[in-house]
């Protein structure tokens, strides 16, 4: 067998997963209903169980630099229908988790950067004002311009403000907590 | 009955009329909220995809927060009661773990909160020939399609009702005099916390739960979740429907049931405007 495969890479990733989140990999037999509920599997470079069986062959890298552990909408239909009671989407979580902190490049754009500015907004003001986050986000996505006939909208019906001077105190004692790239 | 109240991000501007409509029905039904004054966000998604320390300690120190004002914490949006309710579980399970967390978040929670969604506290506190008595204009001719999406319902521990088939919304809106529809996207997912990150997974998902609802003749889709709402209500325009579907929170069609005035719930906030169907049903 490749090197790629070795039974070193395998038992490591194997207790990283469990460490991090509580998940045996060697538990899943690959009867693939994580993916067949999967609500976005439609959209996924791996689908949920081969994900599972990429982890379980020690395939690190590939799977942080996936898309799928992005467009993962964290549904957890994965972790209530699996047979074998293993929680795919604790799995999911924990190569988001080391793909943020081991700042890989990611296998998708917007939607890790969006992460990045809510939790900015949630600790510089406690609260997550919508007309900040939108700016902060749209203005680093790839779709900057995407929907910005809505912001009149969204204005008149007072589902944004222009001034929202929100501050959810609780968060002072929680801010050497925050490690963000923003 | 008293109850500490974590509104959430979602509740304070994007979708206040389900935070205005929570307060009010719950006020009418003999049920006190009392705000945490310094509440602060759970973290929603964006916290436990990215960072195993924030996903335990924001829902922690809110918890450590609340119960100073109340044990019984009230949280009206599926995410935050999700969140809270997860990091609960490990807490009350994980003495170590409870110890760890309580010094980085420079507190002392205890594990003591009981942690409600407004729609338990309906069904489980009241008795419900006391609800039924309160109903002055029952939702009679009206058909919903009850939408409990993800997180209300998964996982075990932080779940409301059966994770395959709840019916906790049913139960309510019959009782409210609602015909409720059978459907097959009940507890599918309506893209969460990807309304902004990635619309393509709402048009997808939001777009084939309000084609359900749609080949079913429901007059509206009735949720009990501010994300659930927003994705199912803000691109219906961008969508492949035959007709749009108004989306109305629980809350507002309870208040309507009880005899509130329509403009206090504020459902116009609404982008799929309800007003039309509400009157023609006579309902405003």
């Amino acid at each position: 067998m490749s090197k790629q495969f070795s039974s070193e890479n395998i038992a490591r990733l194997n207790a990283e997963i469990l460490v991090k989140c509580g998940v045996d990999l060697k538990e899943c037999y690959q009867c693939g209903k994580c993916s067949a509920g999967c609500s976005s599997n439609w959209m996924m470079d791996y689908r949920p169980h081969v994900i599972m069986r990429l982890a379980q062959l020690g395939q690190r890298a590939a799977i942080l630099a996936s898309q799928a552990i992005w467009v993962c909408t964290g549904c957890e239909i994965c972790s209530a229908r699996c047979p074998r009671g293993i929680d795919v989407a604790a799995v999911v979580d924990s190569f988001r988790q080391l793909a943020v902190a081991e700042d890989v490049r990611y296998g998708e754009h917007d939607i890790p950067l969006f992460h990045q500015y809510f939790l900015k907004e949630t600790r510089d003001h406690g609260r997550v004002r919508e007309l900040p986050l939108v700016a902060n986000f749209k203005i680093h996505s790839e779709h900057p311009l995407s929907d910005f006939a809505l912001g009149p909208t969204l204005l008149a019906k007072g589902k944004i403000k222009l001034v929202d001077d929100a501050k959810g105190s609780g968060v002072n004692d929680l801010q050497e907590l925050f490690k963000l790239k923003v | 009955m008293e109850y500490a109240y974590y509104p959430g991000c979602s509740l304070h501007v994007m979708s206040s009329e389900y935070d205005v409509s929570t307060r009010a029905v719950l006020a009418r039904l003999g049920v006190t909220l009392r705000e945490i004054p310094d509440w602060f966000c759970c973290g929603a998604s964006s916290a436990h995809m990215t960072d195993a320390v924030l996903t335990d300690a924001l829902p922690a120190k809110n918890l450590a927060l609340a119960v100073k004002v109340n044990q019984r914490i009230a949280v009206p949006c599926a995410a935050c009661l999700h969140r809270l309710k997860k990091t609960d579980h490990k807490l009350k399970n994980d003495d170590a773990l409870l110890k760890n967390v309580n010094e980085s978040i420079k507190d002392n929670y205890q594990g003591n909160a009981q942690i409600k969604h407004p729609l338990e506290i309906i069904q489980d506190d009241l008795k419900t020939e006391e609800l039924s008595e309160k109903i002055t204009r029952p939702l009679n001719n009206l058909k919903v399609a009850c939408y409990y999406g993800c997180l209300l319902v998964r996982p075990a521990e932080a779940a409301i009702d059966d994770a395959e088939n709840p019916e906790r919304l049913d139960r309510l809106m019959n009782l409210l005099g609602a015909e409720t529809i059978n459907w097959g996207f009940k507890v599918e997912c309506c893209g969460a916390g990807m309304t902004l990150a990635h619309k393509e997974s709402i048009i997808g998902l939001a777009g084939r739960i309000l084609n359900d609802a749609i080949l079913n003749e429901a007059d509206c889709i009735a949720v009990a979740c501010p994300m659930c709402h927003t994705n199912l209500d803000l691109y219906q325009d961008q969508m492949d429907l035959k007709r749009k579907v108004p989306i109305l929170y629980f809350t507002e069609l309870l208040g309507l049931a009880l005899g509130l005035d329509y403009n206090s719930l504020e459902i116009d906030k609404h982008i799929v405007p309800a007003k039309g169907m509400l009157l023609e049903k006579g309902l405003v």
